[in-house]
């Protein structure tokens, strides 16, 4: 397994899609979590008019060190799921595409054990991609704070952990999705169509359109499905200015991150049972 | 069949269906000793390489069982001993020869002091640092003789190796395989070439529509050795030797004449003819080629 690890280590560091996906979070999170909001509170339209009467100096507290993991979660969600299932059903698709599976299947580890080092990696680099993510969303905070002459002061480091936890684990069970799609399709483009399709439309404009009817059975069908669970983690975390009357989160974030973990370990299962069922011509 | 411990591969009954129609193995029962260049040959569809998938554990027999280097196929410490080229090379286009070769190092758990001798070994090591995207095909199928090299493996297994290669590509590559095939390594090569396997191999088996045919020594194979004689008067000559050696041993075409008897005897029948007053100006061995040995056994040109 640690062969495994270190030769998928070694094709993945240096594969660029793997950094290029890491670089669109953090350039969307730069530009729409910071650019783009500091500019529209720093040289407000003449117009400018807030849901919630707030004033463009109120707003700009958001944009903060103290409030920078708030600020930035809601990139988290559907952004960094989106690229974190394209992440692993490029590790795996290209391989079919290269036929390079069969390569890998025939040095020494097992089919059970190269799966494995796919998925350490896989799981080290969702991990670094929280961790850059958070780590930017913090620099960009302090870089606004010192522009306007703020002292700044963080969030309890706790919580900084704890977001990058629930950020981990919704990019590392898309992209343990992405990964078992991979497997089943044997190629990527039909893994990445089919994963975003289910993320876009089944999990973000389906269950939006079936909240409109406020009937209970909804948001009981809703707790077994893995983005509304993540969004309910990332929920818990609350916003920097609440809306009064936006529904509360569908599950506690404790139950979410059980139903995401269960959700992963689905996943990798389903990838394992592919990837021993399989021949590989 | 019996498998004795000096079977690097031996199969018995190997069958991989597709389907309910398409038997692309059918009862396969091989035999590669050790130390030995083994040919396997068959013309295109034959089930060559389905047969050496199932040898290396990448697709699963429909029935009947291989042991390859003492182990089932596919087995980790099988694996390790086996260096491979199976179809066509696969490596990352993305990476560079030498990153390719210690992704293979680091599969297989090997240190990655070997790689250069390896590049060496097959002529890549001025194009080591290049991207395996821009290699040519000769480089590819050298690149992946070179992975397989690395883990200084018992036992090569390789797949029409030189399959889309240029006759200079053709060349080295035979070269290289029969360099491979010194010592006590044994190398299972598959080929639709006659000559290739002729000029490679020690023994060889043949298989026709996932069948075995044949399976021997590639002189055995080629049958016994015929006499080619020309003489003059032919009715004569043909008369004095079908006489001697009975009518049955002789056959001939145009005042040439075939011989089934051992070259040895060449001497006898030259005094013989001469002395019946017959002049000779040809008396030599001819062996059947492999060509011929696959047309009869298979009744298909390859
Ligand atoms: N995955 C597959 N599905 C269906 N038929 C296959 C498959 N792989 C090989 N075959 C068939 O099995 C036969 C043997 O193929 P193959 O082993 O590739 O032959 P060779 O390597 O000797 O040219 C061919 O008729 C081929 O079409
Ligand atoms: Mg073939």
């Amino acid at each position: 397994m640690i062969n495994a690890f270190k030769a998928e280590w070694r094709k993945l560091r240096q594969r660029p899609a793997v950094w290029i996906l890491g670089g669109i979070l953090l350039v969307a999170l730069v530009l729409f979590g910071y650019a783009f909001q500091w500019i529209q509170v720093t040289f407000p339209a003449k117009n400018f008019h807030n849901e919630l009467g707030l004033t463009p100096a109120q707003l700009k507290v958001a944009l903060y060190p103290v409030n920078f993991v708030k600020n930035s979660l809601v990139g988290v969600g559907i952004l960094g799921g989106a690229l974190s299932l394209i992440l692993g059903a490029l590790a795996v698709g290209s391989e079919f595409g290269w036929g390079t599976v069969k390569t890998v299947y025939t040095q020494r580890p097992s089919r059970i054990q190269a799966l494995a080092g796919q998925l350490g990696v896989i799981a080290l680099i969702t991990a670094s991609y929280s961790v850059a993510f958070f780590a930017v969303a913090a620099l960009c905070s302090w870089i606004i704070a010192t522009i306007d002459g703020q002292a700044a002061t963080w969030p309890a480091a706790i919580d900084i952990l704890k977001a990058a936890g629930a950020s981990w684990l919704i990019f590392g069970c898309w992209s343990l999705l992405g990964m078992a799609f991979g497997y089943l399709f044997r190629q990527s483009a039909m893994a990445i169509g089919i994963g975003l399709a289910y993320l876009f439309v089944i999990e973000g404009i389906l269950f939006r359109v079936l909240n409109g009817f406020d009937a209970s059975w909804v948001s009981t069908v809703e707790k077994f499905f893995a983005g509304q669970n993540a969004s309910a983690l990332l929920g818990s975390f609350g916003r920097v200015f609440p809306s009064p009357g936006a529904a509360p989160p569908l599950v506690s974030a404790g139950e979410a991150v059980i139903v995401l973990a269960i959700y992963t370990a689905v996943f990798a299962a389903a990838s394992a049972l592919v990837v021993r069922a399989r021949d590989v011509t | 069949m019996t498998s004795t411990i000096d079977n690097v591969v031996s199969t018995t009954g190997l069958t991989k269906r597709y389907g309910k129609t398409i038997t692309a193995v059918d009862a396969l029962d091989l035999e590669v000793r050790r130390g030995e260049v083994f040919g396997f040959l068959g013309p295109n569809g034959a089930g060559k390489t389905t047969t050496l998938r199932m040898l290396l554990g990448l697709i699963r027999p429909t029935s009947g069982s291989a042991r390859v280097v003492g182990r089932r196929p596919g087995e980790p410490a099988g694996l390790a001993r086996i260096g491979s080229l199976v179809e066509s090379p696969a490596f990352y286009p993305y990476l560079s020869g030498r990153e390719n070769l210690k992704v293979v190092a680091d599969y297989a758990g090997l240190s990655l002091a070997g790689i250069d001798a390896a590049l060496d070994e097959v002529e890549l090591l001025p194009r080591a640092k290049d991207r395996f995207g821009t290699y040519s095909m000769g480089m590819k199928q050298r690149l992946a003789v070179a992975a397989a090299l690395i883990k200084e493996p018992e036992l090569m297994i390789l797949d029409e190796p030189t399959n889309g290669l240029d006759p200079q590509g053709v060349v080295e590559m035979r070269t290289l395989i029969r360099r491979l095939g010194t010592g006590s390594r044994t190398v299972l090569l598959s080929s639709h070439l006659l000559n290739e396997v002729e000029q490679t191999c020690d023994r060889v088996a043949i298989i026709r529509k996932g069948k075995l045919v044949a399976q021997g020594r590639v002189d055995e194979l080629r049958g016994q050795a015929t006499l080619i004689v020309k003489a003059s008067p032919s009715d004569a000559a043909r008369q004095s030797l079908e006489r001697m050696l009975g009518k049955a041993a002789v056959a001939g075409v145009d005042g040439t004449l075939r011989l089934s008897v051992s070259p040895d005897r060449a001497p006898d029948i030259n005094a013989a003819l001469v002395s019946a007053g017959i002049r000779v100006s040809e008396l030599r061995p001819a062996e059947r080629t492999l060509e011929e040995v696959f047309l009869s056994l298979t009744g298909e040109a390859a």
